[in-house]
């Protein structure tokens, strides 16, 4: 049954890219994917020239955050990081990423269980303990 | 969707019960991603609300001492309609030489009192950690905190003053000099990656300052001030054994490498220095040059050093 759950087709991480896990809420109203409502945003919000844009503008349409990045002609210096909107900055810089720098990346699902972080206990200190490369 | 394009505005941030923004003094905390954003937006938020205030009540002194200062001139008409309201009027406009010195008092400590609360150059650090923090909260696991210690303060002081010695120069009109090199950590912290890596990260301030005394074309002497600073940026990243394995050859040239029985311990480094990346930004006679950096940037290239570390490992099969 576990198999068969519909799951929200966007993905989440910079490294270790995952797929998100949350209950998808909506279809995109460009490329009918399902998402969650975090990584769903409304095409009215759109800061953009583009005129094809203003059909789903018409149509109060939701959109996917990989569509929604797509049409979104604002800088990242013009996103404000303490807002929803850190979700769209941030795939414009992991955008950047991968065309500026020589970029490792890997999906977990491709690992099984792997990189499963339901899984994952986290027992060692996080205090740095400075042993290593003290000169 | 809700909460699509809400942002933090200055409104909500008079009397709100927030961390207060003491920034002098530095902070050490764990929080998670979204609750740091906060606060930094919180302290430039109410940096900027004190800033105004302040402002605001030095006009109020000077435009009191510039109403006493006018009673002198309207002492002079008045005294024809009424004695006793020109005296008044004069009385007040005698006060503007003793108002001067009280209002240049109150302006003084009015300042003093904004820079002991908030110190100057914030903006950078929060724009800087921000994006940081932003661009790494998806790899980390639900809910985990970030570590941090900050130290806001001027890296110029006696404090942080690391080697000081005579410096000589060939430049025309030379007569001495003496160069001092400061240090301050800014920031340090560590975080926990979903993968269980850990990352342990330092961002420090070098600034050499010389002071050249020197004659002029004129012939007059001259004290200068020059400054040169730069940012490293150091990344310790701990890749679990059990995640993944070391790749055959690893850049040792860029990357210093350790292993203990459950971790591969990799660091790296890299000094952001205006000077030698954006030479038209670079201004000797200013102390930081940190802000000359784009966000995007800087948030970018240390990202990268992250990058660098994992690309010294491959995921076990």
């Amino acid at each position: 049954m576990e198999e068969n759950k519909i799951r929200c087709e966007e993905f989440t991480g910079l490294f270790v890219v995952r797929n998100c896990e949350n209950k998808p809420t909506i279809v995109c109203y460009k490329c009918k994917k399902n998402v969650c409502n975090i990584h769903a945003f409304k095409a009215n919000k759109i800061v953009s020239q583009n005129s094809g844009l203003q059909v789903y503008k018409k149509k109060n349409a939701i959109l996917c955050i990989s569509c929604f990045v797509e049409f979104d002609a604002r800088l990242t210096n013009d996103i404000e990081l303490y807002s929803k909107d850190r979700s769209v900055w941030r795939r414009k810089m992991i955008n950047r990423f991968h065309e500026e720098y020589p970029y490792m990346v890997f999906m977990a699902d491709d690992y099984g269980s792997l990189f499963d972080s339901s899984s994952t206990v986290f027992l060692h200190d996080d205090s740095d303990d400075g042993s290593y490369f003290d000169s | 969707m809700d909460r699509q394009g809400n942002v933090l505005n200055k409104e909500q941030y008079i009397g709100a019960p927030i961390e207060r923004a003491h920034l002098h003094r530095g902070f050490s905390s764990k929080k998670t991603p979204i609750k740091w954003i906060r606060f930094f937006r919180a302290c430039v938020l109410q940096r900027e609300i004190a800033q105004e205030q302040k402002s605001k009540r030095i006009k109020k002194i000077w435009f009191i001492l510039l109403g006493v200062f006018l009673c002198n001139f309207l002492s002079i008409p008045l005294n024809f309609i009424s004695e006793t309201i020109g005296a008044f009027f004069g009385v007040i406009g005698m006060l503007t030489c003793p108002g001067l010195i009280v209002a240049g008092i109150m302006t003084y400590l009015t300042n003093k009192k904004f820079k002991k609360n908030f110190t100057d150059g914030f903006d950078f650090f929060a724009d800087y950690f921000s994006a940081l923090f932003t661009l790494i909260e998806e790899d980390l696991q639900l809910d985990s905190r970030i570590a941090l210690e900050a130290n806001v303060k001027d890296t110029v002081t006696e404090e942080n003053l690391i080697k000081n010695e005579s410096y000589t120069s060939e430049s025309r009109g030379f007569i001495s000099g003496v160069e001092k090199n400061y240090e301050r950590v800014i920031s340090k912290g560590s975080c926990f990656f979903n993968d269980e890596s850990l990352i342990f990260f330092q961002f420090s301030e070098r600034t050499r300052e010389r002071i050249i005394k020197k004659r002029g074309s004129s012939g007059k002497r001259k004290t200068k001030h020059k400054y040169r600073a730069a940012y490293p940026f150091t990344i310790k990243m701990k890749i679990p054994k059990h995640k993944y394995q070391l790749n055959p050859s690893i850049d040792t040239t860029q990357i210093s490498f350790a292993e203990d029985d459950e971790y591969y311990v990799f660091k790296v480094y890299r000094k952001f220095d205006v000077k030698k990346e954006n030479p038209a930004q670079y201004n000797p006679y200013e102390e930081s040059s940190i802000s000359s950096f784009a966000v995007d940037y800087f948030s970018l290239e240390v990202i990268n050093l992250i990058n660098t570390c994992y690309s010294c490992v491959t995921p076990s099969a």
